[in-house]
């Protein structure tokens, strides 16, 4: 059985996403912030990282990269909302959604998700990636 | 008297007249003193000559002459011309001429000077010697010839220098309108000119040089106050248009902020939607699938999960308002085809009461931008043109050209460029609107429908699209008589194809 660590700064968000993954019958391990799931990490092997990208603290695209480093082979799956957090400016180049996406997946994130998403489009990353074609 | 003394006519007429005042009395009593001393000068000459005639024709006659013959010889003195009074006194004898009586000797007091003793005479004797023994000739002349020819020459004088004043009199106010006229002509110039006539020339129309002299500098001087004039208003109305300038800009800076204000919040909580949505979502669908399959319940929550993915849609709009989905990546976007496109998705749901009018100007040349995105900002103007004809008929136009922007929209907006820019025109023949909700159009949840028919936020997204391919877009409305978009984009002519070829 696949192993999944879950960090999401939103309370609501880890645990829905823990309860659906869980009843798919994956192993869930959650943690609001990057800080604790590294810990958690050096005590367990997950086999997916599913993280926020957009955090207060590390965010999700520092996370990958610290993520790798402990578990190379772990596979990720960023999530992100999109939001006005770029820089602060009304213009063409403020960092977007998308952005941050692409940078999530210049981290090296296998998977990119904008929230909200439903059960079956989490389920299928997740499916798609523990195993492969 | 104020008038004669405070002109230039009055002026020279009291001058005039003080120096003859002075001059013509002296003139007059010294003609008066020379002509008298003349008259008198000449009256004794003639008494000397009688005198010395007489004494040289006694000598003459000699001493065997008759009493007879002395008295023809003083007789010839008295009828000769102003002779009076003729007489030879000696100790032997006395002989009068027998023109005057012994009475008139009686009157005998000889004259020193001419005109003495009031008697109209003037007499004199001179000592003769006749046969050899001494004699006193004594003569007397009338003065009064003498006196009268001097009263003709007063009179004559006094004539002459009147008529001279009379003549000066009449020729001084000549004399003085001659020098005034000028100057008259120049004041009514410079009251013409005064009065906003600036073409009008200070000239004198006269030969005298210190006239001409000043209207030339007069002249001179209007012309340089002219430029200067012309120079200030030109630079107040050079400031007031920059005033006005700075004004336009000044609004559009602030509409522009407040647009950013509600773009950042509007972003912002689009992100906390978003992360709210996920449990919900989530959720529902868990709770859907541990309910029976024929429980009422799974039908409730299919309603809260539609809810939730439309809640999904709505906060995707704002975020491409916020520009949170602005795409990158820019191409040359052909407008014409993106039109026809949107007309053809249009065409369905035009209202049967609404016309749609396109007009292209085919040689408009690509812009750059998201060709999806240029769809969806032509449909939003479009849906929100047919939303404002009501249930009236109606028309909406689509036209797209070239155009010369003005200087200040230029300025404001240097995103634009200063070449002509692409024109796209959505304009409707409905209600129209008014000032206030003209300037709050483009706010995200802005609307005039009411609640079920719109979002209100196709216009803030159409404003964001717009913005983001560094355009303008502007709004006239007139209450029924409907409404104008008119958006500015930067043409292209040369910029990089998605594949990195040049568009021509």
């Amino acid at each position: 059985m696949s192993s999944i660590l879950l960090i999401d700064d939103e309370f609501d968000v880890r645990s829905a996403v823990a309860k659906v993954l869980s009843r798919e019958g994956f192993e869930v391990s959650t943690a609001e912030n990057v800080e604790q799931g590294l810990k958690l990490l050096d005590k367990h092997h997950f086999d997916v990282l599913i993280t926020d990208v957009i955090m207060p603290g590390i965010d999700g695209v520092q996370a990958i990269r610290l993520v790798r480093e402990i578990n190379p082979d772990i596979k990720v799956i960023a999530i992100s909302g999109g939001g006005n957090f770029g820089p602060k400016s009304y213009q063409p180049q403020a960092i977007t959604t998308t952005a941050y996406l692409q940078a999530a997946t210049t981290a090296g994130a296998d998977w990119v998700l904008t929230k909200p998403f439903q059960k079956a489009d989490i389920v299928d990353a997740v499916r798609q990636l523990v195993s492969p074609a | 008297m104020a008038a004669l003394t405070k002109t230039i006519a009055g002026r020279i007429t009291l001058g005039v007249l003080a120096i003859h005042v002075l001059v013509l009395p002296t003139l007059y009593f010294g003609m008066v003193y020379l002509i008298k001393q003349s008259n008198e000068e000449m009256f004794l000459n003639s008494v000397r000559g009688h005198a010395r005639y007489l004494a040289d024709s006694l000598e003459r006659i000699g001493a065997s002459a008759s009493d007879k013959e002395i008295t023809d010889i003083l007789d010839s003195v008295v009828l000769s011309g102003s002779g009076f009074f003729a007489e030879l006194v000696g100790d032997k004898r006395r002989i009068l001429s027998s023109l005057v009586t012994a009475a008139d000797a009686e009157t005998y007091l000889e004259d020193l000077t001419f005109q003495q003793h009031d008697d109209g005479i003037y007499f004199f004797s001179v000592p003769v010697l006749y046969a050899g023994d001494p004699y006193s000739l004594r003569v007397g002349f009338d003065e009064a010839p003498y006196l009268e020819q001097n009263t003709i020459a007063y009179k004559n004088g006094l004539i002459i220098i009147s008529g001279y004043l009379a003549a000066l009199l009449a020729m001084l106010p000549v004399i003085g309108r001659r020098v005034v006229r000028p100057v008259k002509a120049l004041q009514k110039a410079s009251r013409q000119i005064a009065s906003g006539a600036l073409s009008e020339h200070l000239t004198a129309e006269t030969d005298l040089v210190e006239l001409v002299d000043l209207s030339r500098d007069l002249d001179l001087m209007k012309d340089r106050l002219t430029d200067v004039s012309k120079q200030l208003q030109q630079e107040i109305l050079d400031r007031e248009k920059a005033d006005l300038d700075r004004l336009s800009l000044e609004q559009q800076l602030r509409h522009v902020q407040r647009l950013e204000t509600v773009g950042t919040m509007a972003g912002g909580i689009a992100h906390e939607l978003n992360n709210i949505l996920v449990p919900i979502i989530l959720y529902t669908e868990t709770a859907i699938e541990d309910l029976p399959a024929d429980s009422a319940v799974r039908d409730d929550l299919q309603r809260v999960l539609r809810s939730a993915t439309r809640a999904k849609g709505i906060v995707g709009q704002v975020l491409t308002f916020s520009r949170k989905m602005a795409v990158d990546t820019h191409a040359a976007v052909d407008m014409a085809a993106a039109i026809r496109d949107t007309a053809e998705l249009l065409r369905a749901s035009v209202p049967a009461f609404a016309k749609l009018e396109i007009d292209i100007d085919p040689t408009c040349p690509p812009v750059l931008g998201d060709a999806a995105l240029v769809g969806q900002l032509i449909l939003n103007l479009c849906t929100n043109a047919f939303q404002a004809l009501r249930d009236e008929h109606g028309v909406v136009r689509i036209s797209l050209g070239l155009t010369q922007i003005d200087t200040a929209i230029a300025k404001a907006n240097p995103l634009l460029g200063q070449g002509p820019c692409v024109c796209l025109t959505v304009s409707d023949t409905g209600e129209g609107m008014d000032h206030q909700t003209v300037a709050r159009i483009f706010e995200p949840f802005f609307t005039t429908r009411s609640v079920g028919e719109g979002t209100g936020l196709g216009l803030s997204v159409v404003h964001g699209i717009v913005t983001d391919m560094n355009g303008v877009i502007q709004v006239e409305s007139t209450i029924e008589f409907g409404s104008v978009f008119r958006v500015l984009l930067p043409a292209t002519h040369n910029v990089p194809h998605e594949d990195g070829q040049a568009v021509s």
